[in-house]
């Protein structure tokens, strides 16, 4: 029985292809890599970054343009600049040479970490629903013309707890009290116009619409181009369990037959 | 079989020539080695350009031509012996194409002027 010899999987060229990329490899990345140039500050040697930090820190102590200062340290890409800064200045405050430059970090240090408490201050002031402030809040009214094709059934404010944001929730029905999916909202600030639809929450009803509402801006609605309400701002109100929360105002518009 | 050996080199060959163009531009194209502990004079061109307006808002309050040249040997390759001036000449036309403001390209152009008093082959003490 003569036997057919059997076909061997090409092993060699394998081979080849290993020893190829295993030597354009160690070429690559070891023997001659690639020359990069046009690199970061983030990139720089710890050395260097403190000459960056630095020059940033008496720019700054020249200049007092902070968001500039703020702008430069960033690219550093500190896990803390205020922190890195600090260091850096005291440092810099145990050689009596350097006395220049520890005052030049730890007065960017300084204006920095104000910076971004009054930040905080801000955010929290602006995003923490403050019941003493509810006068100032203006209840949403209608302002749609006559000819409107859908006219407001009824508003409510609903307080549900005090993790939900601001929300605006609107329900369409059509003129036989059936939710109506792909109504086009628009609802418009002082600063920015968002594009809703209703429909994209089936799970709610195929009328329903959301939107989380920015704490002090005001907003009027659009329906289908026409301009239904104004005044609709974010609101708070008290809890059961009577602690401060933001509302969601709850809006039903039916079509008009 | 001499045919079948030599196509088989030449297989061999042509497998290892692949391997080693695909490795180089995987190294050197697709993922070239990562930059860390960069020295600056790979920094990127405008980053050059605002550390040397930031030697130069620097002098514009303390008038020390000696301290803005030991900064801008930051930016050298040779820190022994440069000319500082080269480096605030090219923030100037990087600042006038990139649209650098009045103020900071007058900023630049006094660091220049004060640059020019001093002797070119004057030798600054490297920084940091």
């Amino acid at each position: 029985m003569i036997k057919e010899p059997q076909q061997r999987p090409p092993l060699y060229l394998l081979t080849g292809l290993a020893v190829g990329l295993l030597a354009g490899l160690i070429l690559a990345w070891i023997l001659w890599p690639a020359r990069v140039i046009g690199v970061s500050p983030a990139s720089l040697d710890e050395p260097y970054k403190e000459q960056y930090r630095l020059m940033a820190s008496l720019a700054f102590a020249a200049s007092g343009d902070l968001g500039r200062a703020q702008a430069r340290i960033a690219l550093l890409q500190d896990s803390d600049p205020v922190r890195a800064l600090t260091t850096q200045a005291q440092v810099a405050l145990a050689n009596s040479a350097t006395q220049r430059e520890a005052r030049a970090l730890a007065g960017l240090a300084s204006a920095l970490q104000g910076f971004v408490t009054d930040q905080a201050a801000t955010a929290q002031a602006i995003n923490t629903p403050d019941l003493t402030r509810q006068d100032q809040v203006s209840t949403p009214f209608e302002s749609g013309a006559e000819s409107a094709s859908y006219k407001l059934q009824d508003q409510e404010l609903v307080c549900d707890s005090v993790d939900t944001p601001p929300y605006l929730k609107i329900f369409v029905f059509d003129a036989n009290a059936n939710p109506q999916a792909g109504v086009q909202l628009v609802l418009k600030s002082e600063e920015d116009t968002a594009d809703l639809s209703t429909g994209l929450h089936p799970e709610m009803s195929p009328g329903y619409a959301e939107f989380i509402l920015t704490p002090r801006v005001v907003y009027s609605l659009s329906i289908n181009g026409d301009e239904m309400m104004g005044g609709i701002q974010a609101a708070a109100c008290e809890t059961e369990s009577g602690e401060p929360a933001w509302g969601s105002w709850l809006l039903l518009f039916n079509a008009e037959p | 079989m001499n045919l079948i050996f030599s196509n088989r080199y030449a297989l061999f060959g042509l497998a290892i020539l692949l391997g080693f163009v695909a490795a180089v531009y995987y190294g050197w194209a697709a993922r070239p080695v990562t930059v860390r502990d960069a020295e600056p004079t790979l920094l990127r061109e405008d980053f050059r350009a605002d550390y040397v307006l930031m030697v130069a808002e620097a002098y514009e309050a303390d008038h020390q031509v000696e301290r803005a040249i030991g900064a801008l040997g930051f930016l050298s390759q040779d820190q022994e012996s440069y000319n500082p001036l080269v480096f605030v000449s090219d923030a100037m036309a990087f600042g006038v194409d990139a649209g650098y403001s009045v103020a900071d390209l007058e900023r630049l152009q006094i660091l220049a002027a004060a640059l020019k008093t001093f002797d070119p082959g004057f030798a600054a003490t490297p920084t940091p």
